[in-house]
């Protein structure tokens, strides 16, 4: 039986769960293809907040950990060596079960420290810029606020969304959040779909070079929508199928997201930055 | 514009921008309906339709037995028809045919269908 602790906390003690049968053979699996993910416990994964599982093999003697040859309590996760994501987010999936001591906001800590990119250097005068916030940046590229040929023809219009010029990918695939990444947001909220961003390569601050910054927004519970800052000190967007342009659902041109009118996409979630020749959507 | 020999009928929600709009297909009786109100509507004036962000009307394709597609858009009682090319309007007095299309979204989610409803409440 494999008893998994969320090494979070400071005070308190851990939270932990046991895993299904059907959990316990696909962890074994995945540490047997990787073995160097196993770290040994007492190894510096992290400071306050999330440093990773600790992963107990208790009594019982539990067989196919045995065949296994695996320690009977390692680490798995955790920074600096972080170095299998897709591990860790699906160690926490298994802690939702009846009577889990993980809650939204403990699962919400883990998985925003789990994605997150490896920390930059800050730029020079820039205190780490708070989560989400508006940032000016340095080196950015910035398309036209007026001209929208690029998006707006007949073979482009319809099959480009939102999130395709907010990337200024134009991929005729309808781009959505976390596909090209492998982590599809699960649910419209500002919180879920800016983890899928996260995924796909969006960043809580401004990139050296050809910085695109955009703005995500949601409807909440229905859609997501983006705008993008373009030239002049105008934010640009294309609401689905329909043509891009630089101004508001009063017919105003945008010159701030948080304030123009956005119909129902009344939740603002913040804005995020990548440069604009890596970024890439599907 | 010609309505004969309409096959098929697509109906489309416009209404969402990082999600793909809903959309659905009418029945042989719906179809026939659908030509009938269209036949039925005066002719209007020939612009470019608002398409907010949010809910925008809706987008039917028609197609007809020898292949020929009409693209019709249909919002606050204005009725933009593009087929082989050109461009011609009509109008939706009371907006009529909107609301019956919204009628035809049998497997629209409840709370989508009730913001379209309370969309219509304006003429």
């Amino acid at each position: 039986m494999l008893r998994i602790e969320l090494d979070i906390f400071s005070g308190r003690p851990n939270p932990s769960w046991i895993l299904s049968p059907k959990e316990e053979k696909e962890l074994v699996d995945r540490v047997k293809a990787d073995p160097s993910l196993m770290l040994p416990v007492t190894a510096a994964t992290g400071g306050l907040g999330y440093r990773g599982y600790i992963v107990t093999t208790e009594k019982e003697g539990d067989e196919s950990l045995g065949k296994a040859a695996l320690p009977s309590r390692f680490r798995l996760g955790g920074e600096p060596l972080n170095k299998d994501a897709a591990t860790a987010l699906w160690l926490l999936d298994t802690s939702e079960k009846p009577d889990t001591e993980v809650d939204d906001f403990l699962r919400g800590v883990a998985t925003d420290t789990i994605v997150r990119q490896p920390a930059r250097p800050e730029r020079p005068g820039q205190e780490g810029v708070e989560k989400g916030s508006l940032a000016a940046c340095a080196s950015n590229y910035f398309t036209s606020s007026t001209n929208f040929s690029f998006w707006n023809g007949s073979s482009y219009i319809s099959n480009n969304n939102c999130y395709n010029f907010a990337a200024n990918h134009r991929t005729n695939t309808f781009a959505q959040p976390g596909r090209i990444s492998g982590h599809l947001y699960s649910s419209l909220t500002c919180s879920s779909v800016s983890t899928a961003a996260q995924w796909d390569g969006w960043f809580n601050g401004c990139q050296s070079a050809d910085n695109l910054t955009i703005a995500l927004v949601t409807w909440p519970g229905v859609d997501f929508h983006f705008y993008r800052k373009c030239a002049s000190g105008i934010w640009c967007h294309k609401p689905g199928s329909t043509a891009a342009r630089n101004y508001d659902n009063s017919g105003n041109i945008i010159t701030n997201v948080e304030t123009c009118n956005r119909g129902g996409y009344t939740s603002f979630c913040g804005y995020w930055y990548a440069n604009n020749s890596l970024i890439m959507v599907q | 514009m010609s309505w004969d020999s309409v096959t098929r009928a697509e109906v489309e929600l416009e209404v969402f921008s990082g999600r793909p709009n809903p959309a659905w297909s009418l029945s042989g009786a719906e179809t026939s309906r659908l030509v009938e109100l269209l036949s039925g509507l005066p002719s209007g004036e020939v612009r470019e339709l608002p398409e907010p962000l949010g809910y925008r009307g809706f987008a039917v394709t028609l197609t007809h037995a020898d292949a020929r597609v009409t693209a019709v858009r249909v919002y606050k009682g204005e009725v933009r028809v593009e087929a082989g090319g050109a461009v011609t309007a009509l109008a939706d007095p009371g907006r009529t045919l909107e609301r019956w299309l919204s009628t035809t979204g049998t497997q629209l989610d409840p709370g989508l269908r009730e913001m379209v409803l309370n969309e219509l409440q304006n003429d």
